[in-house]
């Protein structure tokens, strides 16, 4: 221990240090939440008065049929697309990672898997856009030449294929990124585990889901919580893909994408804060939820 | 001593963020010419430079910029052009703020019926400006647009923007055995007219020619034949020409007459060089901007006539924030744009621009002519088309009204719902987006 009057300086110091990110979450975080939750008390256009409402904009939230559709779209277009994402992922890291198999060249796979991550979002959603063009795109001309297709389809017109397509963009742009931490989280564990079960006699599969799943949760679990953080936050390619209105038949209708129309298309600026605390919401429960289930899983094994 | 060193440390860590939150925002696209300026400070000497700032959506006033500051070179004018999609969100927040806002700024025509309302916009009717003596020469739509409710001038234009029908002449000429503006407006004096073209067309040439690119072609069709707006007293109402116009686009898309493609995508620009389309549905500014710009092959293969029904599209109002500084100099500025004879003729020699002023419009309409269009002097044609123009049922709804409906046909004309659902659709569409509307 240091003198006394040394530790009180330490400490004085230690409050300047922590002082930046308090200045800027207040800043950037705090203020605009609290903010947020006012405007979503409130009618206001961006032009005219704000006048106090109260609970208005949430009662009109529950009985909104768009609401409801946008959200039902929002975690079918996530749900389809992290089920995938992460069994890809799994299987991949599990061969690339496996010393047996000595797959060549495992890091130039991890790399090219990575690439589209790369790419702006927004972009994506355009060349998507152009590829899946209905007269002229490269996918439709390619079908029919292969003789597939006899005549173009519609992609961008039919409901129940968008919100499959943009899962598949989904999965493409993410499952790189997903196979890179799911890859570090097998390589942390520890080699013995593995010479021990082999000595043991146990074969691949019991290894993978003896070993390996359960010492992959602490990773799972962050995966699965940031990919569900973004996945209903999913904006740009829906907005980007159509009309910006969530076109066909309102099926890439997220809820981020009806929050940005109400607020800034048709000047709902109350209504719009009051969905983005409904979204901010459910993504609040879903992480308590999710943390909660694999924390119940933890214990279980002490 | 030993205090100040965590101090200067935490200070320096601290300083790179903060600088980092006060970062200017973008200022781009000034047009101000440095060595001008600099040059004529020296020799005029009379003190201060007086700074203007102007907003826009558009690059199209830096035309006048240049000229209003070689008129006065004892002004500045900033301009910050700031893109389509963000503009009303940022200009809204200035202006409720009060903060960094603009001298003068610009509307695109659907935001001016709402903005007019608003008191951001000075009103320009009282002294000193008069300037209900400027509108007297303007084209009526184009001043009406600029006047609220109660009769104030908020916005002024320079421009007007009827529409057209521009054509492949070859085509014509190929299929119908006429490439006469006249003769082939006969063809398309209607909706019943323009459907036969189009089918004359089809089967004359096996399928290969059809009559628009898409059906977002024709959007701006029913507007001006309908007697309602979208929105009359509080009430959102589907007049009977936008039901017949879901019926004829559905008949274009079984008849084969349109191109499937929507609108500013890469095919639809394909369309205007592989002469697969016979015409497009444009205004003034797409001659200039869009078909000039993107099919520079095809010069004197084009010829304009008139549409089917009138139609107008777009257009930039300018006025005057309420609360500048610099009124006096802004209203010149306005001034110039819109009436001062000589800086209209400059700019119609320089950009074959179709300006608001009537007297200009009939001092330049007689002898103009464009090569993209063989020779046709559209300006003619043009002037004759504002008079049909009708400007009184544009709301402020409208834009995103316009959107969902497009969406809607789409799905109507592809065959996924009937009609009743897709009005249905359009009904429960507007009734989200604007609870304050009595939608039935």
């Amino acid at each position: 221990m240091k003198t006394k009057k040394y530790s009180f300086y330490k400490e004085k110091y230690g409050y300047y240090f922590i002082l930046p990110y308090f200045i800027v979450f207040s800043i950037f975080i705090l203020y605009p939440l609290v903010y947020t939750f006012y405007l979503s008390m409130t009618r206001y256009d961006g032009f005219s008065e704000i006048t106090w409402v109260g609970f208005q904009n949430y009662g009109r939230l529950i009985k909104d049929q768009f609401f409801w559709k946008s959200f039902v779209n929002t975690w079918r277009i996530w749900i389809v697309n992290i089920i995938p994402q992460i069994g890809i992922a799994l299987l991949l890291a599990s061969w690339f990672s496996d010393v047996r198999y000595r797959i060549k060249g495992s890091g130039f796979f991890r790399a090219v898997f990575y690439l589209p991550n790369l790419v702006t979002a927004a972009s994506v959603a355009l060349l998507f856009n152009v590829l899946l063009d209905w007269q002229h795109g490269a996918i439709n001309q390619l079908m029919i030449s292969m003789g597939i297709l006899k005549e173009p389809i519609h992609w961008l017109g039919e409901s129940t294929l968008m919100p499959l397509i943009v899962s598949f963009i989904q999965w493409w742009l993410w499952f790189g990124h997903t196979l890179i931490l799911i890859m570090a989280g097998i390589l942390g564990i520890d080699p013995s585990y593995y010479e021990a079960a082999v000595v043991d006699g146990a074969n691949r599969w019991q290894i993978f889901i003896r070993i390996t799943l359960p010492l992959l949760k602490p990773i799972m679990l962050y995966v699965i919580v940031t990919s569900l953080i973004g996945g209903m936050q999913i904006f740009d390619i829906p907005f980007v893909l159509t009309d910006g209105k969530g076109a066909p038949a309102s099926s890439l209708l997220t809820m981020v994408v009806y929050l940005y129309n109400q607020g800034f298309q048709y000047n709902n600026f109350g209504y719009g804060a009051a969905i983005a605390y409904a979204l901010f919401l459910v993504i609040l429960l879903c992480t308590v939820v999710l943390i909660r289930f694999y924390h119940k899983g933890d214990k279980e094994y002490e | 001593m030993k205090k100040i060193i965590p101090l200067m440390l935490v200070i320096t860590l601290t300083l790179p963020l903060l600088i980092g939150c006060g970062a200017p925002t973008r200022e781009d696209a000034t047009t101000s010419q440095d060595i001008e300026d600099s040059a004529k400070e020296g020799e005029g000497g009379n003190g201060e430079k007086i700074k203007l700032s102007l907003w826009s959506f558009t690059d199209e006033l830096s035309h006048a910029i240049k000229e209003f500051q070689k008129r006065h070179p004892n002004v500045e004018i900033q301009l910050t052009v700031i893109p389509n999609e963000d503009y009303p969100t940022k200009i809204r927040s200035v202006l409720q703020s009060g903060k960094g806002a603009p001298d003068i700024f610009t509307g695109e025509l659907q935001q001016v019926k709402e903005w007019v309302e608003a008191s951001y916009w000075k009103d320009l009717a009282k002294e000193p400006y008069n300037a209900g003596d400027y509108l007297k020469d303007m084209v009526q739509y184009v001043a009406d647009i600029g006047i609220d409710s109660k009769g104030r001038i908020k916005a002024l234009s320079w421009q007007t923007t009827p529409g057209a029908y521009i054509y492949r002449r070859s085509v014509a000429k190929e299929y119908l055995g006429t490439d006469d503006p006249e003769e082939i407006g006969k063809m398309m004096s209607n909706m019943d007219d323009f459907i036969d073209l189009g089918r004359t067309l089809r089967d004359k040439s096996n399928g290969k020619i059809k009559l628009v690119s898409g059906v977002d072609d024709c959007v701006w069709i029913p507007h001006s034949l309908k007697e309602n707006a979208w929105v009359e007293d509080g009430k959102f109402v589907i007049d009977e020409k936008i039901v017949e116009h879901f019926k004829n686009m559905k008949l274009f898309r079984e008849e084969n007459l349109d191109a499937k493609t929507n609108q500013w995508g890469p095919p639809w620009f394909e369309l205007m060089n592989n002469g697969e389309v016979f015409g497009f549905l444009l205004p003034t500014w797409g001659l200039h901007y869009v078909l000039k710009r993107n099919a520079p092959d095809t010069s004197g293969d084009w010829g304009l006539t008139s549409p089917p029904a009138p139609y107008f599209w777009g257009g930039t109002w300018l006025g005057i924030y309420s609360r500048s500084k610099h009124k006096d100099v802004a209203w010149e500025f306005i001034k110039m744009v819109t009436s001062d004879e000589e800086y209209l003729q400059k700019l119609i020699n320089d950009t074959g621009e179709f300006v608001s002023n009537k007297k200009i419009i009939d001092k330049v309409k007689d002898d103009f002519s464009d090569d993209f269009l063989d020779g046709q002097n559209h300006y003619a044609f043009f002037a004759e088309e504002i008079e049909k123009i009708d400007a009184s049922k544009v709301t402020k709804y409208d834009q995103q009204i316009n959107i969902m409906m497009q969406s809607i046909i789409e799905e109507y004309v592809d065959g996924k719902i009937d009609l009743n659902k897709a009005l249905n659709r359009l009904k429960q569409n507007v009734k989200a987006a604007y609870p304050e509307l009595v939608v039935d």
